[in-house]
């Protein structure tokens, strides 16, 4: 039998060396292994040996069995690499073919612009305050020292409500300085965000429609010093912390002292004689600011020995340096080509 | 505002030698923006000659051949101009002279005609934009002068913004004045020689409204004789924007832009009645204006007047009838003050404004009153046949401004920096302020009679840091204590989460104008009463919106014309309604899409467009955000929206109501008509009513350790049942074990009519211990038996 066994062994090996694939490994697998295998047909033969005989062969035929189940084996695991290595192959695609496209929009660039200045005061104690946007002469105009017929009432013409004279579209935020002072004794420390309206026909530069922010800050003792202060920091934080301010004088009529406030232009840094934000000048336009004129105060009920002072800026003025926009309309038309840059 | 600042130097008495952009800076410092500044040069070789002959040019039909003459060279010279007349006086620039722009002059040949220089126009010399034809000179002018000997043209223009508080500013002295301050300089007085009046007789002046007119100077003079003024004056006026006219209006234009003081001069012998009448204009009363138009007056309207009619629009324009004219021989001078709101209502109701007009309405100063028209007498009488023979002043007694006090505390108080009241003495001298009295913490002041924007402590705190430069106040932090949040700090969180939310779900934030047509408004907009505007921009855009979405549909049409085909957008923005009791401002929330749900990908398979339930999603994620619970949607039924996928929700919370806005498809008759066969989504959300709850605390629960068991089910059950209506039953049947119920397919089957199939998988799970297959399999028996009994429905029998 041992010699019988010797044979098997090298029938096995001289026939699974040339197994090249799974299918045909598991059919080896089974002619020796299987239930009517070689293996089994020489245990029911065993069997039938005698209790000393069968001792003796039994471990002849169970050290060849291992033996070659393990070669089976390596050569399964052996077989299963190589057609791993055939999928993968096989299933290679081009990596460099389009990613899943996701649809996620964005912010409108106004909004963004909006949120930074808001972002801005807030973090220096200011608190948001809204208004509506139908408003009364009286809030627009009369508390804000701008009496009928004063010329600063050029730069303001807007539209009317039809059936309602005393009330008009707001042309700047500052109503709700007037509205919160009314209603809330000081201190005051408020940003305004909102639209604004203006009875202009739209074009590259012109809109009957944009975005303010108005700042206001009262108490007992709020002087220009303080509003220097606070617009230069707020100017660092939103334009860069290298950015110089320059207050000059101007007129605003709810508003004495008045100034205009300019930042060192951020496009070309003070550097080109040429450059188109700034003309040259060095200098950006960027807000209308001053100490809160006592009409006003007297206008709301203050007493004369408060102080304070208010700023306001145009969002559209902003993003428009920002993102180099030189045509205003483009914020209002809503393509998608744009809105999909922000 | 044009300033001359060769004007301005004579003013002063000096040259400031600064260069533009220094002398720029310097005007900014003290609040008047330059916007544009031209340089002009002086012109040289150029002298006056005479045309003698003109012949035609042989190869041309526009030039001509002119012979000219200096007295000393005559030469034939090309010219172009059409209005050629022989014995005329011109400035000829010869070979070699340097006009106001470009190289020296060289000698051309024209049309194979030799040119020796050429005649002058206004335009080659930098005096005007005028090049129509040449410059003529007075015929008295000798031959051969040199331009320059008749006129200095090299000045440097500045264009200046003046604010409206500072009228005092709206004229030469007035700057000069200014700059004179920041420089430390000295501002000279005006050269006056007036002759003494008090003997002459009185002029019949008539002041009616003395309100209207607080003061009115009258100065009658004889024997003037009217021509063309001196070419330097002309320069000077074309300079500065004003056309010259003749010598007698050029000087009081002259005297406008130096002085700041409009002044009128009538045709003395055309006033009928010898008089002059200050009065309202009566109803029905016209008049035909310098302007060649005629202007229907009305008892709004100040006129001067004769003893018969109206002869000027006070403070805006002189009548044509009065006019100076070169007939003229007497004229009488007005230099008057008036009320500004009543010059700025009659330029508004006449639509007509002038240089006048623009200086009365700001405000003009007693000072300008008599310095503007002792400065004009002082011109006009220059000449030895004039003479003044009548005079007259009406004033009312104006009550003065009273004397300020400022008092060093307070304006400290308001600049943040300690200034002495030396120093402040010494500041306001420097724009002429009087100092009434002076101590050592405070001192009384009052305003320069020019100045009329002077009458606070706060004035004077700008004048002083304006003149000290707002650069020397020391930046320092608000002195403010802290106030308190407010709902809009809230709101303005949510707001910022809203429009997350919406842009990780692929849409774009739009900005609209929010002016919409009544056309589009009623196309679009619920049943509210949209707000009109008293003077739109245009037809289309007579309404103030009263939703969103009749815009954002016009962005959704302009991006599919631009070839875009996944459209997602979106606005938060205010609408106005008329209310029974007024307006009524909403700010909504409101979005509309179309194209696909995924966006085409070369691996997926075919593309789904977006459809109801898609944006059912959009809208849920919203309110789930924002804990908006318990909402009602009923069928809205409306032209524009879907017959059937359109919805009203509601919120129901205590038994109260609220709208909270309308959701659905644009019915595809509407988008058919833009050729656009897919869905088109929309929604518009009131903010208000969405963020009832935003406030409300999240209520978190622990992780669930146990173990969910689930089972798929799928029932036959009658067509018109609504998952609402089975989801609810559902959920009742399953308790609080149930922890979720997901539908995953619904199909009909025409063997089965009246009926549809509904697949759904029951997650079940029990938070403290881990549930059996038993118990699982008996909740959805509970569940089946629960449809059935309620809606007769049968499990489907699996195939």
């Amino acid at each position: 039998m041992t010699a019988h066994l010797n044979e098997i062994e090298k029938n096995f090996i001289s026939e699974l060396s040339p197994i090249a694939s799974l299918q045909d490994l598991e059919e080896l697998r089974k002619r020796y292994f299987g239930r009517k295998g070689i293996f089994n047909d020489l245990l029911d033969k065993l069997k039938k040996l005698s209790s000393e005989q069968k001792q003796k062969e039994g471990q002849a035929l169970n050290a060849v069995k291992e033996s070659l189940e393990k070669s089976l084996q390596s050569k399964l695991k052996q077989l299963e690499e190589t057609q791993l290595r055939a999928e993968l192959e096989k299933n290679r695609e081009d990596w460099s073919l389009p990613a899943a496209p996701l649809l996620i929009g964005s912010s409108h660039p106004l909004t963004q612009i909006l949120e930074e200045v808001m972002e801005t005061f807030v973090s220096m104690g200011f608190s948001v305050a809204e208004g509506p946007e139908i408003e009364t002469d009286e809030n627009n105009f009369g508390a804000l020292n701008i009496p009928p017929d004063h010329p600063a009432r050029d730069m303001h013409d807007t539209f009317y409500i039809r059936g309602n004279p005393q009330h008009l579209m707001r042309t700047h935020t500052s109503p709700v300085q007037i509205r919160v002072m009314r209603s809330q004794k000081p201190p005051v420390r408020i940003i305004a965000p909102g639209r604004v309206y203006r009875h202009e026909a739209v074009d590259a530069t012109h809109s009957s429609v944009f975005h303010q922010v108005e700042g206001l800050a009262v108490d007992e003792n709020v002087s220009f010093a303080d509003l220097k202060g606070t617009i230069a920091l707020a100017c660092q934080r939103l334009f860069g912390k290298n950015v110089q301010t320059r207050f000059r004088p101007s007129y605003f009529p709810f508003v004495e002292p008045g100034a205009e406030v300019d930042i060192s232009c951020t496009i070309c840094r003070q550097s080109q004689s040429n450059c188109p934000v700034c003309k040259g000048t060095g200098w950006i336009e960027m807000m209308g600011a001053g100490m809160v004129h006592p009409n006003v105060f007297q206008a709301v009920g203050y007493p004369p020995e408060i102080t304070g002072f208010a700023s306001g800026m145009g969002i559209e003025r902003i993003a428009m340096i920002r993102y180099g926009i030189s045509d205003m309309r483009l914020f209002y038309e809503n393509h998608l080509d744009f809105l999909s840059q922000f | 505002m044009k300033i001359s600042l060769r004007w301005i130097e004579e003013i002063l008495g000096q040259t400031l030698n600064l260069p533009i952009k220094d002398l720029s800076d310097l005007l900014l410092q003290l609040g008047f923006e330059v916007s544009s500044a031209q340089t002009y040069r002086q012109c040289q070789g150029i002298t006056v000659a005479e045309v003698l002959e003109i012949s035609k040019h042989p190869n041309a039909d526009r030039l001509q051949i002119v012979l000219v003459t200096d007295g000393q060279e005559t030469q034939k010279v090309v010219c172009g101009a059409p209005n050629l007349v022989p014995g005329r006086k011109v400035f000829w620039a010869k070979v070699g002279a340097s006009l106001a722009q470009g190289d020296p002059l060289r000698e051309a040949t024209i049309r194979g005609v030799r040119s020796p220089g050429m005649l002058c126009s206004a335009k080659e010399l930098g005096i005007g934009e005028d090049q129509s034809g040449l410059l003529y000179l007075p015929q008295e002018t000798k031959l051969g002068t040199a331009l320059e000997s008749l006129v200095r043209l090299e000045d440097i223009i500045l264009e200046c913004e003046i604010t409206p508080n500072r009228p005092d500013c709206l004229c030469q002295i007035g700057i000069a004045r200014e700059i004179a301050a920041k420089l430390n300089r000295n501002l000279p007085e005006p050269q006056l020689k007036i002759p003494d009046m008090k003997t002459l007789p009185k002029y019949n002046v008539e002041v009616q409204d003395p309100q209207g007119c607080p003061r009115y100077s009258a100065r009658k003079i004889e024997g003037v004789r009217v021509a063309a003024s001196p070419l330097s004056l002309q320069v000077r006026l074309i300079r500065c924007g004003i056309r010259p006219i003749n010598n007698i209006v050029d000087i009081t234009n002259a005297v406008l832009l130096e002085i700041g003081q409009p002044l009128h001069a009538f045709d003395a012998d055309k006033l009928a009645g010898g008089k002059i009448v200050v009065r309202r204009a009566k109803a029905g009363e016209a008049i035909l204006a310098l302007d060649g138009k005629t202007y229907p007056l009305d008892p709004e309207i100040l006129v001067i007047a004769d003893a018969k009619k109206p002869v000027a629009i006070a403070g805006i324009m002189g009548g044509e009838e009065t006019a100076v004219t070169a007939q003229t021989q007497n004229i009488l001078l007005e230099s008057a003050q008036f009320d500004r709101r009543l010059i700025r209502n009659a330029k508004k109701r006449l639509n007509l404004a002038s240089e006048s007009s623009y200086r009365f309405e700001r405000g003009v100063s007693a000072w300008s009153c008599v310095s503007g028209s002792d400065r004009a007498l002082t011109l006009i009488l220059d000449n030895s046949q004039t003479k003044i023979t009548a005079a007259q002043d009406v004033a009312s007694s104006l009550p003065a401004e009273p004397p300020v006090s400022l008092i060093t505390s307070q304006i400290e108080k308001v600049l943040g920096e300690k200034i002495s009241a030396i120093e402040i003495e010494d500041q306001l001298k420097k724009i002429g302020v009087p100092i009434l009295s002076q101590e050592k913490e405070s001192l009384t002041v009052r305003n320069p009679e020019w100045r009329l924007d002077l009458s606070r402590m706060v004035d004077y705190a700008e004048e002083i840091i304006r003149l000290r430069g707002y650069e020397t106040i020391a930046p320092q932090g608000a002195r403010i204590r802290l106030g308190s949040a407010s709902y809009s700090d809230d709101k303005r969180r949510w707001k910022r989460d809203l429009r997350q939310t919406l842009n990780s779900l692929g849409f774009y934030e739009a900005y609209n104008y929010g002016f919409v047509s009544e056309k589009s408004c009623r196309d679009c907009a619920d049943r509210a009463q949209p707000v009109a505007i008293e003077n739109p921009l245009a037809e289309d855009q007579s309404l103030l919106r009263p939703s969103l979405l009749t815009e954002l549909l016009k962005n959704l049409q302009t991006n599919l014309s631009y070839q875009k085909k996944d459209i997602r957008l979106f606005e938060i923005g205010t609408t106005f309604h008329k209310k029974e009791n007024g307006l009524e401002e909403k700010e909504m929330i409101s979005a509309a899409a179309c194209g696909n749900a995924q966006l085409p990908f070369w691996k997926s398979p075919e593309p789904r467009p977006i459809d109801f339930f898609w944006l059912k999603g959009v809208i849920e994620r919203i309110f789930s955000q924002l804990h908006v619970n318990d909402t009602v949607w009923q069928p809205f039924h409306h032209a524009s929206f879907h017959p059937h996928f359109s919805f009203l929700i509601e919120k129901e919370q205590a038994g109260r109501k609220t709208s909270i806005g309308v959701a659905g498809l644009i019915h595809p008759q509407i988008s058919k008509e833009w050729n656009y066969s897919e869905p088109v989504a929309l929604m518009e959300l009131d903010l208000a009513a969405l963020l009832e709850d935003a406030a409300r605390q999240k209520k978190i629960s622990p992780v669930p350790r146990t173990p969910a068991i689930q089972r798929d089910c799928s029932v036959w059950i009658p067509e018109t049942v609504s998952w609402n209506e089975i989801f609810r039953e559902i959920r009742n049947a399953g308790g609080n074990v149930l922890e979720n119920c997901v539908v995953f397919d619904q199909y009909t089957d025409s063997n089965f009519t009246g009926k549809k199939s509904l697949s759904f998988t029951l997650t079940f799970r029990d938070p403290v211990k881990t549930l059996e297959d038993a118990a699982a399999n008996s909740l959805r028996d509970q569940i089946i038996q629960r449809l059935n009994k309620k809606f007769q429905a049968e499990l489907r029998k699996k195939v």
